[in-house]
Order: structure tokens, then C-alpha cells, then sequence
């Protein structure tokens, strides 16, 4: 002290005892809200879901782009008189994919276009139509189009666009007992009340192109075909990632639910569904894995908002019929599914009756739910956070002193917290809190806790520490928990929580 | 307590300033300058001197700064006006002398009067106008034990306890007047009145009638309720900005002889206001605030936390209130009555009462003994009870005094001369006047 009473300042010392920081942990810090499904004053049951369509877009049926050109000339030159008939067209368009054979179609969105280039000196009038193309009861045509007087050298040229969003085709052909086919007329003939026009020999008089860009059926009927799809998606289980060590669950149940919305049958077959961690796998074992699974046909009959009425198939999978707690108590990071599906596996039974439907497919809706009900043993939980370093400024007048944890523990676990300082380079620079355990909370008959416990713990500061954390960019938070008391299954609530305040108990010198 | 230590560092730096230009502060000023202008007139009368009117005027200065204290150990206040570190030693001994109720004052005074009469006729009738400038810096404060505690050890001697903190109150007021009076003399007295213009310079002040903090037995969380009103002027930098703080005094004074060896003196010193500007801050307070430390509510994600600083924490927490708004305050008037009699063989003997009205001060009653010596020089020994403090001496030596010049130098000697040597009360004062 005596080296005290040189400074310059009025200064002195007091002892201070204070809260600096708390926290609260509970389940849901722990676990996403949208995952925990139970009601308040229940048990925690968490679920997991999944959707995923078994069959890719444009794999059933797929309209490829069609297009069509053709230059009308005479082998000898010609005075065509007025009114005469240059072209007089009528074309058959085919849409063909695999063995699908469709009788009508929807558009959803496309465009038809066509262009004619005119290379006589008069006027030419052009009539173009796809009488099996209709929206609101009328035809798809265009009459009378008058294209100005062209040559050889600079041909005119008329182009329209036809948007098809919204017409119904018939694909049954001219006699109606074909598919995939619909025709296009073009006629063209020279100005009736001008003077006619002199053709030269070889010479394009009249050419003419057309093409269907980027059609997209809102809805078809047919037949399908037969056709095999293989699909494999996986239920992410991201928070088990954090977790190690040795767990018990209470039960597990997947349910795994199918959804047929295209008016044909499927067979079905669950290849297999898996548990994976860290290149370990774990098959679930089943009656349906590897067997197929008949899936009859939605029905064309509006439902809802929907123009038709699905079939469905569910499966459950619990640890009485299959082995999926094992699956769980892997502890795995993700479930993967791969399954299979044949169209129509006995053929056009349907006599050209399939549908389907823009947004129809075969879904698998996947729910995994787990009751937050367990037995650990050492089972330790990891996450590494980030940070920009921790700095405590102000703190050059702290003379001594230490801080404490005081824990207060809602949780039927007792749990030993380790910190492991990283820098940049995620290189280990130092480590907070070892061997000191908050204790476990005790729990009653029925396994629920009702009183927390409390723990103190010392946390050792030093300058080191203090300029390692300042330098720390991750921490690797691990948590050992093992559950109190051994082996019993307990189920874990809401409303548990663990409450961590960080106390500082130490000497202060004020200066002024 | 941040908040508190705050305050009482605002306490200590202005009694450094003190320190810095070397001046201890005398409780007891005001009778010594006063006997002194009174005695000088008296002398000259006892001593047959021209006692006249044909005097152009007077300039009268004045200084004195003193810190005084009904509980605190003048080794302790020192440490605070000789800035040095408070040993523990200290703060028992501080400790020890501790009452239910403890007071603190500081004073700071710098006063400038000149007085004249401008011509024959206002001069033949002992009229004189009278200007003058005054800078008045008070801080005045009363707290309990718990609180002392507190500010000096901290709050873990209270793990588990709940400390008293109610019953305090604190003001510090700095402001400066511009005056301008008549004064009037005849051969039996003079009377004077004087007007003020008050510019508030500064103004902290927090008074708490009821406050308790708890300190949990192990940390874990701080209670605090308090009941009370805080006010803070605004700050320096925005002074230039904002309408000034006005306000408006009046002083008056008049000095009677009586019989030739009696004189007394009335005085009311500074009564008026100030009127501090919109930009005041105000807490009016009467609310409970439970402390468990800073929140985290997703520990998990804790590098969302950018930058967190406790002490403004709390602070906030109690801040939420805070408005900002006029607020009118009065001045620390002076009341003050006196009596002097010349006694034989040139002793002379002052009595007087004295009320300032600010927190903390208590009626201060006071009675001095002089003695003159050759070419009116004298030497004055005064005892005192009240004010800030409890009992008190002080000393004063008039080393010029003649027909046109009076100086004289005073400063307390009350721990350890003549009073016990444990209370607060260092002062210093300095009177010079000269004749026109």
C-alpha cells in the first residue's frame, strides 16, 4: 500500500460482489421451436419431416420443341393471275415421348410461331389454323393476313407469335382414334384484286416456317406408358450431429406416407431406409424394405383445391416391427431413403384414361417423431460457436478476485462443461472449466423433476486467459451429460432449463 | 452504487480543485470576515480615529473554500484535497466516527464588492452605489452509514444484508451573480440592499427518502428499491447551445452600534432562485430493480453480442424514467444574526447564529475572542457548533489595518488544537478591502 500513496489520484478499494451475465438453457435453445410438437406440460416430443417427390419434373410426359420449314417454287417461270392459290397446306404435328400415347392436353404455358416470307411482287393473303387447338370453345385460326408485295433479293416477311397458354388440344388426330398428333393449315394465295405477278424458275415464291417453343401441359390423358423411377431423399437430423456418446430412447416412430396423384398405378418398393454417422450405417429392417408395394391410381375427381383425389399408402415404423430405435440410438445426422416406382406395371389397363396433372406426383412424406424420453451415459454434446473474440474492457482497475458459475440445474443430468479456445486457424490456445460437474436435479416417482439444483464453479482468470479469449474465433462447447438417476428413461420437459449466471467476486479500485 | 460513486466522485473532484491551487477551505468564513469589517470600524473608534464619511469607496474581495463534517476524519476528507490512496486504516478509523446520520459540506466562494458614491451629495449622506461579482460553488450532502460503507468497501460485506441507503440527499450548485445595490451609512449603522442576476453554471442533485439494495448471499442477484427525485443540469458542452440558466437574488444587511462598544448585524445573503434550463434531466423514481446479470438469451449464438457494458446496464435500468425539463431551485440563502462588544484591555468578543438553507446544514452557532495589538493588527480565536460539522475552532490573524487597507488570513485549526482530533474541517480565507 505503501506504493499507493504515491499516485496522483484519490483512489481506494472496495470488495464487490455481483451478477455479470446469466443465461437460461432449455430444450428449445437446444432444439429448434418448430420441431418440438408437444403441448406445454407434456413430455417433449420432437418431430421431424420430410416431402419429397419420387418422380422428376418432365419424366412422365415431356412436349419437345417441333419446328417446320418449307419454300414453295415452280420449275418454270410464270405470270400467276389474280387471286391465285400459292399454298395450300395441311400438316400433321406429332409430339412423341417413350410410349406415352396422349389423346387431349392442357396448356399451361407455350407459344406457336409462324412466319412466311413473301417473295412475289403483289400482295399475298394468308389463312392459318389448328382447328384441333381450342380455347373457350373456338379454334386457334387467322384469316385474311395481307402480306405486302416482296422479292427475290428482299423477301417480305410476316411473323406472329401465338400464345397457347390456356388451349386445349385434341391429339386423337383427324379420325379420333389416334395420339400424340394435331394438324396446322396454312393457305396463301396471290391478291384477287391486283394484277398478278410473274414467278421466275426455281425461285422461292413463298416460304414458310413454323415452330412450338416451350409448351408445358397444365394436364394430359392418355396413356402413360410404362416407365421405371428410382428416387432417394433424406430426413436431416442436423442437431444429432452435436450429440456423441451412448443414448437409450424411450421409442421412435417414422411414419412414411405415399401420395399417388396421377391417375396411374405404380408399384412400389421401399429399397432401403438408413441411419448413417460418420460413414457407419444402420438398414432399417422391415417387412416392406425391398418388396413392392401396389399404389392404385388417383381418381379424376376434383378434391378440395384440386382438380383430382389422391390415393394414399402409410407405413409405421416403431420399435415393435422394426429395429428404427436402433436407427435413432445411432444417433445418425441424417435418414436416407431410396425407393422405386414402376407406371402402370400391368399396362394400359386404363384403356387411355391416365391423367396428370402439372404439380401430380407421387409423394413420400416422411415423420419421424421422438419423444425427448432418454437414458445417457456420457453422453456428450458438441457445438462450436463463433465469435469475434471476447474482451473485457474497463478492467485495468480489477486488482484481484475470481468468478463463478452458479448453475442451477432443472435437468434430471448432471453435466461437465468444457470450453476449448480456437484461434483463426482453429488451432487449440487454451480451455475453460474442467472436471467440475453441475450437479443433476432429482426427480420425484413419476420421473419429473421439482426442485433444480445448484452448483458453483470456479472459473480461473489469468491475464493469459483473459488475452486468449480476446484472440478466440471458435469455441468448441462440450458438454458430458450423464442422466440422474443411471439407466432409467426420463422423459424431458419444457419447462426444464438450466441457468447459468456468471458472478464476480472480486477487489476494485476506484479512482478518481 | 456506479451511480453513487459517480456522484461522490464529483464530489472529490471538486475538492481537488481545491487542492490543485493549494487553498484549505474554514468553516468558519463568513463570522470571521464579517467581525473583521465590524472590528476595523469599532477600532477606529475605540481609538479615537477619524471616524469619517469622506471616503470615495471601498473595494472589498473575498475568498475562502472549506470542506467540513460532522462524521468524516479530516484524514480521510485530505484525501481527497491532497489526492493520495485511502488505506484501509482510513477507512476503519472513518468508519468508527460514523453517525446515524452523516453530513458533508464543501464551500467555495470568490466575492468581488465596490462601492462608491458618485458625487458630494449622495457622499454627504453616506450613500454609496455598490457593485459586485459573485462565484458560489456548494456541495452539501447527508447519507447513512450503509451508504458510506458502500461507496468505500463495496457491496460483498452485504452478501445476504440488506444496506440502508435512504435519508440522503446530495446537491451540488455552482453558479456565478452580477450585482448591483445601494448602501447606506450613518454614524450608528449602515443598511444595504443588493440585486442579483444568477447564472447557473451547474447542478447535481439526488434526494432519496427511502433505498435499500439487497446483495444475494451468493451474488446471484442485486435488489434495489429506491423513492426519490434526481436532477442534473445539463452538460458543459451544451451550454453554448441552450438557453442559459437565470435566476434573481437579493441580499440585505444592516449593521446597528450600540452604546459605543456594541455592534450588531442582520444579514440575508443570496435569497433567491435559479431556474435551470429545459435541458435538465430529471428521475423521479419510486420503483424495485431486481439485477441478475447482463441477458444471454441464446448463449449458443452469443456472437450477436456485440458490445456490452454493465455499468450502463444498470444504469439504463434506472434511467428509463428519465425526462428532461425546467427546473426552478432556490439559492443557499445565508441567514445570519450578530453581536460584537468591545471589552477592556483591547479584547473583543463576537457572538453569532448563522442558517444556510441547503441539505445537511444545521444551525451553526459561533463565538469569537480577540485580541488587538499594535497598529490594529489582531489575532481572533473562534469556536464554533453546527453548520456541516460538529464542534469547531478557528483562527484568524488581521495583519494590515489601517485607514486604507484591512487584510486578514484565517484558517481552522479544529482537529487536534482545540477540538478532538477526529472530525473533518479544513478551511482557509482571505479578506482584503481597500479605501478609495
Amino acid at each position: 500500500m505503501s506504493s499507493c500513496s504515491r499516485e496522483e489520484q484519490t483512489s481506494w478499494d472496495i470488495d464487490v460482489l455481483a451478477p455479470l451475465a446469466e443465461t437460461r438453457l432449455s430444450v428449445e435453445n437446444l432444439i429448434a421451436d418448430s420441431l418440438i410438437i408437444s403441448a406445454s406440460g407434456d413430455p417433449v416430443l420432437i418431430r421431424y419431416e420430410n416431402q419429397f417427390n419420387l418422380i422428376p419434373n418432365d419424366s412422365l410426359y415431356y412436349i419437345p420443341d417441333t419446328s417446320f420449314s418449307s419454300s414453295f417454287s415452280l420449275p418454270f417461270s410464270i405470270n400467276l393471275p389474280a387471286g391465285f392459290e400459292v399454298v395450300d397446306l395441311s400438316q400433321v404435328v406429332r409430339f412423341n415421348y417413350k410410349d406415352v400415347q396422349l389423346s387431349e392436353a392442357i396448356i399451361e404455358s407455350g407459344v406457336a410461331n409462324f412466319k412466311v416470307f413473301n417473295s412475289i411482287s403483289d400482295k399475298v393473303y394468308v389463312d392459318y389454323s389448328i382447328p384441333n387447338a381450342s380455347i373457350s370453345g373456338q379454334s386457334l385460326q387467322f384469316n385474311e393476313i395481307e402480306i405486302a408485295p416482296g422479292s427475290n433479293q428482299t423477301p417480305t416477311v410476316f411473323e406472329k407469335n401465338i400464345n397457347l397458354d390456356g388451349y386445349f388440344l385434341n391429339l386423337r388426330g383427324d379420325l379420333g382414334n389416334l395420339s400424340n398428333q394435331f394438324r396446322v393449315n396454312l393457305n396463301a394465295r396471290l391478291n384477287p384484286d391486283g394484277n398478278g405477278a410473274t414467278t421466275f424458275a426455281n425461285l422461292p415464291i413463298l416460304t414458310y416456317q413454323y415452330n412450338f417453343r416451350n409448351i408445358r401441359p397444365y394436364y394430359v390423358r392418355g396413356y402413360l406408358g410404362q416407365s421405371r423411377f428410382t428416387g432417394n431423399d433424406f430426413l436431416s437430423l442436423s442437431e444429432m450431429k452435436k450429440l456423441s456418446g451412448i443414448i437409450h430412447l424411450q421409442d421412435v416412430t417414422l411414419n412414411v406416407e405415399i401420395e399417388n396423384s396421377i391417375g396411374a398405378d405404380f408399384s412400389l418398393n421401399f429399397q432401403n431406409i438408413k441411419a448413417s454417422r460418420n460413414g457407419t450405417e444402420l438398414q432399417l429392417n422391415h417387412p416392406i424394405i425391398g418388396n413392392n408395394q401396389q399404389l392404385s391410381r388417383a381418381q379424376n375427381i376434383a378434391q378440395g383445391d384440386f382438380p383430382y383425389t389422391p390415393t394414399y399408402k402409410n407405413y409405421s415404423f416403431n420399435s415393435s416391427n422394426s429395429n428404427i430405435k436402433a436407427l435413432i440410438e445411432l444417433l445418425p445426422d441424417q435418414l436416407s431413403f431410396a425407393a422405386s416406382a414402376s407406371l402402370n406395371p400391368l399396362g394400359n389397363v386404363s384403356s387411355g384414361n391416365d391423367f396428370l396433372y402439372k404439380n401430380s406426383n407421387v409423394r413420400v412424406k416422411t415423420t419421424l417423431d421422438l419423444p425427448l424420453s432418454f437414458s445417457a451415459n456420457a453422453l456428450t454434446f458438441t457445438d462450436t460457436l463463433t465469435t469475434m473474440g471476447i474482451e473485457s474492457t474497463s478492467t485495468e482497475n480489477v486488482l484481484a478476485g475470481d468468478l463463478q458459475i452458479l448453475a442451477t440445474n432443472g435437468f434430471p443430468f448432471d453435466l461437465l462443461v468444457k470450453g476449448y479456445l480456437l484461434d483463426e486457424n482453429k488451432v487449440l490456445i487454451d480451455s475453460l472449466l474442467s472436471n467440475q460437474t453441475i450437479l443433476a436435479a432429482s426427480v420425484n416417482d413419476l420421473l419429473r423433476v421439482t426442485q433444480s439444483k445448484q452448483t458453483t464453479l470456479k472459473v480461473p482468470v489469468s491475464e493469459t486467459l483473459k488475452l486468449h479469449l480476446s484472440q478466440a474465433r471458435f469455441i468448441v462447447l462440450k458438454a458430458r451429460l450423464n442422466t440422474q438417476p443411471e439407466d432409467i428413461i426420463l422423459p424431458m420437459y419444457a419447462d426444464y432449463e438450466l441457468h447459468l449466471q456468471l458472478i464476480g467476486n472480486g477487489k476494485y479500485r476506484i479512482k478518481i | 452504487m456506479k451511480q453513487a460513486i459517480c456522484i461522490f466522485c464529483f464530489i472529490v473532484a471538486m475538492q481537488q480543485s481545491f487542492g490543485q491551487n493549494k487553498i484549505q477551505s474554514d468553516s468558519t468564513y463568513a463570522s470571521v470576515i464579517l467581525i473583521d469589517y465590524v472590528s476595523l470600524e469599532m477600532m477606529q473608534k475605540r481609538f479615537e480615529l477619524p471616524y469619517t464619511f469622506d471616503s470615495n469607496g471601498m473595494v472589498r474581495t473575498h475568498f475562502h473554500a472549506f470542506t467540513q463534517s460532522n462524521s468524516l476524519p479530516s484524514q480521510f476528507s485530505n484525501a481527497f484535497v491532497f489526492p493520495q490512496f485511502i488505506d484501509e486504516s482510513r477507512k476503519a478509523n472513518a468508519y468508527n466516527t460514523l453517525k446515524p446520520e452523516n453530513r458533508f459540506g464543501s464551500e467555495f466562494s470568490l466575492e468581488v464588492l465596490a462601492s462608491f458614491s458618485p458625487d458630494s451629495i449622495w457622499k454627504s449622506q453616506g450613500l454609496q452605489l455598490r457593485f459586485g461579482y459573485e462565484q458560489q460553488r456548494f456541495i452539501a450532502s447527508q447519507y447513512s452509514s450503509d451508504l458510506f460503507h458502500l461507496l468505500f468497501s463495496g457491496n460483498a460485506s452485504f452478501a445476504g444484508k440488506t444496506a440502508d441507503l435512504g435519508n440522503t440527499d446530495f446537491t451540488s450548485m455552482a453558479y456565478r451573480s452580477f450585482k448591483v445595490g445601494l448602501l447606506q451609512r450613518n454614524k450608528n449603522g449602515m443598511f444595504s440592499l443588493d440585486f442579483g442576476l444568477v447564472q447557473g453554471q451547474n447542478f447535481t442533485q439526488f434526494k432519496i427518502d427511502d433505498a435499500q439494495l439487497y446483495t444475494q448471499e451468493a451474488g446471484s442477484y442485486l435488489d434495489l428499491t429506491w423513492k426519490g427525485n434526481y436532477y442534473q443540469s445539463e452538460r458543459e458542452s451544451n451550454k453554448l447551445k441552450n438557453q442559459p440558466s437565470l435566476g434573481a437574488s437579493i441580499s440585505i444587511e444592516a449593521r446597528q452600534s450600540y452604546r459605543g462598544k456594541w455592534m450588531f448585524r442582520e444579514l440575508v445573503k443570496d435569497l433567491g432562485f435559479v431556474n435551470w434550463n429545459e435541458s435538465t434531466k430529471q428521475i423521479q423514481g419510486d420503483t424495485s430493480i431486481r439485477f441478475s446479470g447482463i441477458q444471454f438469451n441464446d448463449i449458443l449464438n452469443f456472437d450477436s453480442y456485440a458490445s456490452i457494458n454493465i455499468g450502463d446496464t444498470l444504469l439504463n435500468k434506472v434511467r428509463k424514467d428519465q425526462i428532461e425539463s425546467k427546473y426552478l431551485v432556490s439559492l443557499p440563502t445565508l441567514f445570519r444574526l450578530e453581536a460584537f462588544r468591545l471589552m477592556p484591555k483591547k479584547f473583543t468578543l463576537g457572538a453569532a447564529i448563522q442558517y444556510r438553507y441547503i441539505v445537511g446544514y444545521k444551525p451553526l452557532a459561533s463565538i469569537e475572542i480577540g485580541k488587538t495589538f499594535s497598529q490594529l493588527r489582531a489575532v481572533k480565536i473562534g469556536f464554533m457548533l453546527g453548520g456541516y460539522g460538529g464542534f469547531q475552532t478557528n483562527l484568524t490573524c488581521v495583519l494590515i489595518n489601517n485607514t486604507d487597507h484591512c487584510l486578514s488570513l484565517g484558517t481552522c485549526f479544529n482537529e487536534g488544537l482545540l477540538s478532538p482530533k477526529k472530525l473533518a474541517g479544513a478551511g482557509f480565507h482571505l479578506n482584503y478591502q481597500i479605501r478609495l
